[in-house]
């Protein structure tokens, strides 16, 4: 119904029920009033009868009891009586008269005229018998006494005729008044019955508004409580707390929300998950769940697993949720939660399960997050052997264990040889594949009280805990380079690794973790320096020479960062003395190991694989400072960089020679890179390839230290060089009178330049060495005797002495650079 | 003996005060209210108890309202206005109707009241009773007559 149209009908009751109301009581007043009248009426005249009567009668009696008796005395009583009865008429008259009836009014005074007369009479008679004259008394009552008395006898009969006439009359109006008002109360009752079942209906309604709100209300305080729970216990995961701790609230949020219901939670993937923890159960059924075994890992496990569940809870008389699978973001199944309730409760478990489910996935998987994370911040990633951190603190237990027990423990540092060529030519995956087997190879080989961790690229140590003797250690260590004889299956590569071991023993060799550690390192830089794959014990006789190449290879990694490293040049003259080209020379001054010789760090360089950074950073300088002079217009010399053989090795030396070409705007025939004999023959396949690619581009090749290796003379005549520098150590004993060594300069020489090759003397010390090579007919000569190596701004100041120029690099044609690489 | 004696001594002491009249106690004379009549001498008023005058001036006749023997006010009448006693009063009216002539209406009335009463009742009626009666009920609706001019308690009053 609508509104306006209820609030119509309303009004319209409610104005019915007052019209009513008001009709029904002015009828009902009127009824009243007429009823009151016709009874005022009807008693005055019943009361006039009666009255007339009783004076009739007294009148009669005093009459008769005056005439009977003579004496005053006993007469007076009866004239009093008569004398009463006429004034109670006289009484009635005027009660009669006050009732305000004019349809009678004349009657009474025609009654009461009459009445007057027969009074008057009656007193006269009274009078006559009093005096004693008893005779004048009945004389003047059958004169005068009757006939009044008979006329108001009939004015009394008009007047009760008039007062009947008047209660029809009132009867009549009362009736009409009474039904008048009868249909008044009617509508009013009518009325009144449609407002109160209107009322009625209205305030079922309410009732039921007002049960719709408190059930509103409750439903918003639940939800505010469950907002509260779910804040806390949001606030538990974050704040770390026990996952038992946390799953316990979440569980017991069940009972929150319905009363006699609990849930219990698993936790883990199925073929691992494990009952966790319930809330609100029966002991025996929470019992019967904990005991039951996890669901199978296949893919109906925890289908099964709910089937189990749902019968072991209605043998407790309690019914099963559908089992809500709980799943971290990544879509992994990280635990299940489930609703029980006793049965034939209409239980809605959905919102609830929704609720609790997520929480709980939220919880565990947080909990899963901090326990990968507590791993990983003590484990290594690839291997999942624990890393530097965990290892010492299990080093530190164990020194612990050993001093009580009065035993020894070994930390073992083993280092892989050449992993770094396996890295480098195979690529890093097949690097990942050989440590993660050295890590299994480690661990089969082991016992179970050892531990074993990545502490580096290449690095591993080993505890070895409860040793009685070093030999004991020994014993490990032999175990471990055991294990390495099977050789390594990668992909599809086979390939043999041997391991270089370093040992040190606690107590003797340090009594901390880091002394224990840095001592088995020292060991194992001994054994690396025997050859690798074998195994030393610390000895402290090792500790300052290994320290020391410790200390350079940690400093080194740092070195172009501090700017330690710098170039030298020192110049090529040929054999009329004119400067014909530069050798750039790397220098290392470190703040604690002072200059360090080249020969020194270039091979820890090589070993750590810091040569390429640093190669790159040699070349780089060189032809930017060639560039530079060439700027200042300046007659640049050939700029001869050393490289190692190792930059070859990753296959992007030629592009990254061709950049830095391109970037300083050097070209490339300024450029002379020299390689070793011997690394040139032992990666020739690999080398000669990309030297072939660079010469294209105008760079010149010299081969260094010619005459140390162990090449071919053969060979000679299929490198891709340019120049021949003959070894030092050559030129040291080439003097006059030397035949041998002076005829194997000559060889060298010679073959060089049928092979069109031009030669370099280095090591030139004296003047008679530099007039002999003149004499062999050698190109250029470069030792101390011409020019010591010398700073940049030393080589600058002699460019400019020897040959200025005016207008800067006015003869570079553009078909010399290198063009800059296209946008694309 | 002795208390004989002084048992008839008191009784005939309360006869003395019985029959003499209370020198302190006034009386009226009371007629009915359509009695025309509102003053009278004294001398009238013995006269119409006396029976010498037995008609009003409307010629009806007088009834004469006494009290009983005893009474103050018959006392009074006897002692006081009449001057003689009961019996002598009783001859006296009885040689009236012997003499032929209309006889004297005397009406003896056991209390003040019921004479105020009587009076009430017949218009031609005359009593005399105590002053101190006139508060009674019974003798509001009647008229108190003047005697000689005055009122019960004026000044110069004579019935008393």
């Amino acid at each position: 119904m609508k509104l306006w149209f209820r609030r119509v009908f309303v009004g319209a009751m409610v104005l019915g029920a007052i019209l009513g109301s008001l009709l029904g009581t002015r009828g009902l007043n009127q009824a009243l009033i007429s009823t009151r009248d016709l009874y005022r009426v009807d008693t005055a005249g019943s009361q006039m009868e009666s009255d007339l009567e009783y004076e009739t009668q007294e009148s009669r009696r005093a009459f008769v009891y005056a005439l009977a008796v003579t004496d005053p005395n006993d007469q007076l009583p009866y004239v009093a009586a008569a004398r009463g009865a006429s004034r109670r008429v006289g009484e009635t008259l005027n009660r009669l008269r006050m009732l305000g009836v004019p349809e009678i009014s004349a009657d009474v005074e025609t009654f009461e005229r009459t009445w007057n007369k027969y009074d008057q009479a009656r007193d006269q008679i009274m009078a006559r018998i009093l005096e004693g004259n008893s005779a004048a008394a009945m004389r003047v009552e059958f004169e005068r006494g009757q006939p009044a008395f008979a006329r108001a006898l009939e004015s009394l009969h008009a007047l009760k005729a008039g007062l009947e006439v008047r209660g029809r009359a009132d009867s009549v109006r009362v009736n009409s008044t009474l039904w008048r008002s009868i249909g008044g109360l009617a509508a009013f009752v009518l009325s009144t019955l449609l407002i109160l079942g209107l009322l009625i209906k209205a305030n079922r309604s309410r009732r039921q508004a007002l049960e719709s709100l408190h059930a509103t209300n409750a439903a918003l305080d639940a939800a505010r409580e469950m907002e509260r729970e779910r804040a806390s216990i949001l606030e538990l995961v974050s704040t770390r707390a026990a996952l038992s701790r946390t799953l316990e609230k979440i569980v017991a949020l069940a009972s929150r929300c319905h009363l006699e219901a609990g849930a219990a939670v698993w936790t883990g993937n199925a073929g691992e998950a494990h009952f966790h923890v319930a809330a609100n159960l029966p002991q025996g059924l929470s019992e019967a769940l904990k005991l039951h075994p996890p669901p199978s890992s296949g893919p109906d496990g925890w289908e099964e697993f709910r089937g189990y569940s749902g019968k072991l809870a209605a043998a407790f008389g309690f019914e099963a949720s559908p089992a809500k699978e709980l799943r971290e973001a990544s879509g992994e199944r990280i635990g299940m939660l489930q609703m029980f309730a006793p049965a034939g409760r209409a239980v809605d478990w959905q919102a609830t399960l929704d609720q609790m489910a997520q929480l709980a996935a939220v919880a565990i998987e947080n909990s899963l997050l901090y326990e990968r994370l507590a791993f990983q911040a003590q484990h290594d990633t690839l291997t999942g052997l624990p890393n530097r951190l965990l290892f010492q603190d299990r080093v530190q237990q164990a020194s612990r264990v050993a001093l009580r027990h009065g035993k020894k423990a070994a930390v073992i540092w083993l280092d892989l040889d050449k992993y770094k060529q396996i890295n480098d030519t195979l690529g890093h995956r097949v690097g990942d594949e050989v440590l993660c087997e050295v890590a299994r190879r480690l661990q089969r080989c082991l016992r179970q009280s050892d531990s074993v961790a990545r502490v580096g690229g290449d690095e591993f140590t080993v505890l070895a805990p409860e040793l009685a003797q070093p030999e004991d250690a020994e014993r490990v260590a032999a175990t471990i380079l055991s294990a390495f004889t099977p050789p390594f299956q990668l992909a599809s590569h086979q390939t043999n690794l041997t391991a270089s071991l370093g040992i040190s023993m606690f107590p003797e060799h340090g009594e901390d973790p880091i002394t224990l550690l840095r001592n088995a390192d020292l060991a194992m830089y001994s054994a690396k320096r025997a050859g690798g794959g074998t195994f030393r014990m610390f000895r402290s006789a090792l500790s300052d020479s290994m320290q020391r190449q410790v200390l350079l290879e940690q400093e080194l990694k740092t070195a172009l960062e501090h700017n330690e490293l710098r170039l030298e040049y020192q110049p090529l003259l040929d054999r009329n003395g004119r400067l014909d080209g530069v050798e750039a020379l790397l220098r290392w001054n470190n703040p604690e190991a002072g200059q360090v010789s080249p020969m020194e760090f270039i091979p820890i360089a090589e070993e750590t694989g810091l040569i390429s950074s640093i190669g790159e950073w040699v070349t780089q300088t060189a032809c930017r400072n060639a560039a530079r002079w060439l700027q200042l217009g300046y007659d640049v010399p050939l700029i001869a960089v050393n490289v190692s053989a190792l930059q070859f090795t990753d296959g992007k030396f030629t592009a990254l020679v061709e950049r830095i070409l391109r970037e300083c705007g050097l070209p490339p025939s300024r450029l002379e890179l020299e390689i070793t004999e011997t690394a040139l023959m032992d990666n020739l396949e690999g080398v000669v390839e990309q030297i072939e690619l660079l010469r294209r581009l105008g760079v010149r090749f010299a081969i260094d230290d010619f005459g140390t290796g162990y090449s071919s003379l053969s060979h000679l005549q299929n490198l891709p060089v340019d120049i021949v520098k003959i070894d030092r150590s050559f030129i040291k004993d080439l003097q006059p009178g030397a035949v041998g060594c002076t005829t194997l300069v000559r060889g060298i020489i010679a073959l060089a330049h049928n092979l069109g090759l031009q030669v370099v003397a280095e090591g030139v010390e004296t003047a008679e060495q530099l007039a002999l090579l003149n004499t062999l007919g050698c190109d250029l000569n470069q030792g101390f005797f011409l020019h010591r190596p010398m700073s940049v701004e030393a080589l600058e100041e002699l460019l400019r002495a020897k040959r200025p120029r005016t207008e800067p690099a006015e003869d570079l044609s553009e078909s010399e650079l290198i063009p800059s690489a296209s946008p694309a | 003996m002795g208390h004989i004696l002084r048992l008839i001594a008191a009784l005939l002491a309360a006869a003395m005060l019985h029959y003499a009249a209370d020198p302190a106690a006034a009386f009226a004379a009371v007629v009915h209210p359509s009695n025309a009549t509102r003053d009278l001498h004294l001398r009238d008023l013995t006269s119409l108890f006396e029976g010498a005058n037995r008609q009003w001036p409307n010629r009806s006749g007088v009834v004469l309202v006494e009290r009983d023997a005893g009474s103050a006010p018959f006392r009074y009448l006897m002692g006081r206005l009449l001057n003689t006693t009961p019996g002598e009063y009783k001859r006296s009216l009885q040689n009236i109707e012997y003499r032929g002539e209309t006889p004297v209406s005397i009406k003896i009335l056991n209390s003040d009241a019921a004479a105020c009463q009587y009076v009430f009742n017949v218009p031609s009626a005359i009593a005399i009773v105590e002053t101190a009666s006139l508060a009674l009920p019974a003798c509001g609706g009647i008229q108190v007559l003047r005697i000689d001019g005055k009122l019960p308690g004026e000044e110069g009053y004579r019935l008393k």
